[in-house]
């Protein structure tokens, strides 16, 4: 009998409800909680759609669906140091299977005051903000920056075994984890899975600051998407002359077996009203689908009495030109006729490369007001400067990618709570 | 010649001064320092007679407290208990343990609820429960005010 990783985990969580039933085992504690935003989105323009993870959907014009979530949790205490976490997340995700929407569901056991261990399916902590980044109400924006956090949304948690250390010292305490594991994409356009994911955690916490660091290491496999099929045979069935070329299409849009690595540092400093928040990422990867680049973003806040206005700068940076093959090196080895057939067979694949590779920098400024106890209500508007062949954070409503530096505007208003 | 008028003057005047001086002073420790004793209340963390703690630093409450450490320094398992809001224990206890109003604490909590790291403490709806959770599981910690103290607790903290 064959099991996803899904099930696993749903199979552990069952295991912890026959738990929880025999009261002879445990003792019973179970607490349910949740969260929701109900946000209002409205991109302008009719060039791209917006979403706020890379696997969602695109939305344009006014929309509930972008910012708008829901997430339901269960915590279960099975003994003084056994308990196990499940949460669910509901939003507008473009591909709707369970696996999508089940973020956490892992048991956890303290082995010691200091020690203690994960399996199952948790965050990977990828960024400051990673593991409560749909948790509306306890973020000052609107939404985590999206030049990082977009991408959090493909490997914001994995399926695997976490061992953490934590050591209390002067200024509060300092957190160490080590994860093991493997997790998926699935947008609705591209599968994909990240296989041998090792991710080593470092958090500094104190009472008015934290500073976190990442490094995620994870192989690439199983890549699917529509046309793959005809893709892996390119290189037999065309003229010989374009076998090279093939292969070299092959190698940039199918990265099986393949390294990518995550590095992120950040921090967060609170004094008194003021809040500020800094984070720094680095993406290493070849694969033409999901271009390496560096991210990052500054934000400050200020609360006054039950209203906190903030503004935010943020960038991402790819790391290389977004073109299939290299084109200069085959238009300067081949005659002009098969040049051109090269060009015309590669064509849509190379536009799927430029639509995908991403290259802006965003200002957002917003105000967040927290009217009663865990509800508030916030308001965000966010001026992307979008490069060339950059958007690839958005879905397009273009059949070409642009080609020229755009702008691009976004208003969301949103009432959020926890209960 | 003019001496002794302004030596007078001097000595006429040092009260006053002496007056305001103790008058800015109290006011800045007012300001910087509130505590129970001033209000009439005295808070303290307890936990049962009966548990192998005997005291606790302001940092290992802290830690307890927001959620870094389940246990003990000794490795004992701890279990944390607040009292339900509203409650004015509850602000007073946070505000003098990490100078956090309870908003942020309950958010602090949220975060930490939500990520998955930890879950709140026990809240006790009435000051009869605490005291009786305190009483029954060698485990509890709690906060409570010093008049309230039972012969099943010992004082691990004094604010």
């Amino acid at each position: 009998m064959n099991f996803n990783r899904t099930q696993l985990c749903l199979l552990l969580l069952l295991a912890t409800g026959t738990l929880v039933a025999n009261k002879e085992i445990v003792a019973q504690e179970v607490e349910f909680s949740g969260f929701t935003t109900l946000g209002l989105t409205h991109s302008s323009g009719d060039t791209y759609k917006f979403r706020s993870s890379l696997i969602n959907k695109g939305r344009d014009g006014f929309s509930f669906a972008p910012d708008s979530i829901l997430g339901l949790q269960a915590n279960v205490r099975l003994t003084d140091n056994l308990d196990a976490v499940g949460q669910v997340i509901l939003q507008d995700r473009g591909d709707h299977s369970f696996d999508n929407d089940l973020e956490l569901a892992f048991l956890r056991y303290q082995m010691n005051r200091n020690w203690s261990a994960k399996i199952g399916r948790f965050s990977t902590n990828s960024f400051l903000f990673t593991d409560y980044r749909y948790v509306g109400h306890l973020l000052t924006w609107m939404r985590p920056p999206i030049e990082m956090y977009s991408s959090a949304g493909s490997i914001g948690n994995m399926d695997g075994v976490q061992a953490s250390y934590i050591q209390d010292v002067d200024f509060g305490a300092v957190k160490v984890a080590l994860s093991y594991g493997q997790s998926e994409l699935r947008n609705g356009v591209v599968d994909i899975d990240y296989t041998d994911i090792a991710v080593f955690n470092v958090e500094l916490q104190s009472t008015d600051w934290r500073v976190h660091a990442a490094l995620i290491s994870a192989t690439l496999d199983n890549t699917d998407f529509e046309g793959i099929g005809e893709l892996k045979v390119l290189d037999q069935v065309l003229p010989p002359i374009f076998a090279p070329f093939m292969r070299e299409v092959q190698y940039n849009l199918i990265p099986d077996g393949r390294k990518v690595t995550y590095a992120s540092l950040g921090g967060q400093y609170t004094l008194g009203d003021v809040e500020l928040i800094a984070e720094l990422s680095n993406y290493d990867s070849d694969w033409k689908l999901s271009l390496g680049g560096s991210s990052g973003y500054v934000s400050a806040s200020y609360r006054i009495d039950d209203f906190t206005p903030y503004m935010t700068f943020a960038f991402f940076n790819r790391t290389e030109e977004p073109e299939l093959i290299n084109y200069s090196f085959a238009q300067s080895v081949l005659p002009a006729p098969f040049f051109q057939e090269l060009a015309f067979v590669t064509a849509e694949a190379n536009e799927n490369v430029r639509s995908l590779a991403i290259k802006q920098k965003s200002v957002s400024v917003g105000m967040k007001w927290d009217f009663a106890d865990a509800w508030s209500f916030k308001m965000q508007l966010d001026h992307f400067q979008i490069d060339g062949l950059g958007g690839g954070l958005f879905s397009e409503m273009t059949p070409l990618t642009p080609t020229e530096k755009e702008n691009y505007n976004v208003a969301s208003i949103a009432l959020t709570t926890t209960f | 010649m003019g001496g002794p008028i302004n030596d007078l003057k001097l000595s006429l005047n040092w009260p006053k001064r002496v007056k305001t001086l103790l008058c800015i002073l109290a006011l800045a420790v007012g300001f910087v320092a509130p505590s129970f004793s001033q209000s009439g209340e005295s808070l303290v963390v307890v936990v049962n007679i009966k548990s192998t703690t005997e005291s606790l630093s302001k940092k290992q409450l802290i830690d307890i407290y927001m959620g870094r450490f389940n246990k003990f320094p000794n490795g004992e398992v701890v279990k944390p208990v607040d009292l339900d809001s509203p409650s004015n224990h509850r602000e007073k206890f946070y505000e003098l343990l990490v100078g956090q109003s309870e908003r942020k604490v309950n958010a602090y909590w949220s975060r930490l609820l939500f990520s998955g790291r930890a879950t709140p403490p026990h809240k006790a709806e009435s000051l009869n429960e605490l005291i009786s959770i305190i009483e029954n599981d060698t485990s509890a910690l709690a906060y409570i005010d010093a008049t309230n103290v039972q012969k099943g607790m010992k004082i691990v903290y004094e604010f």
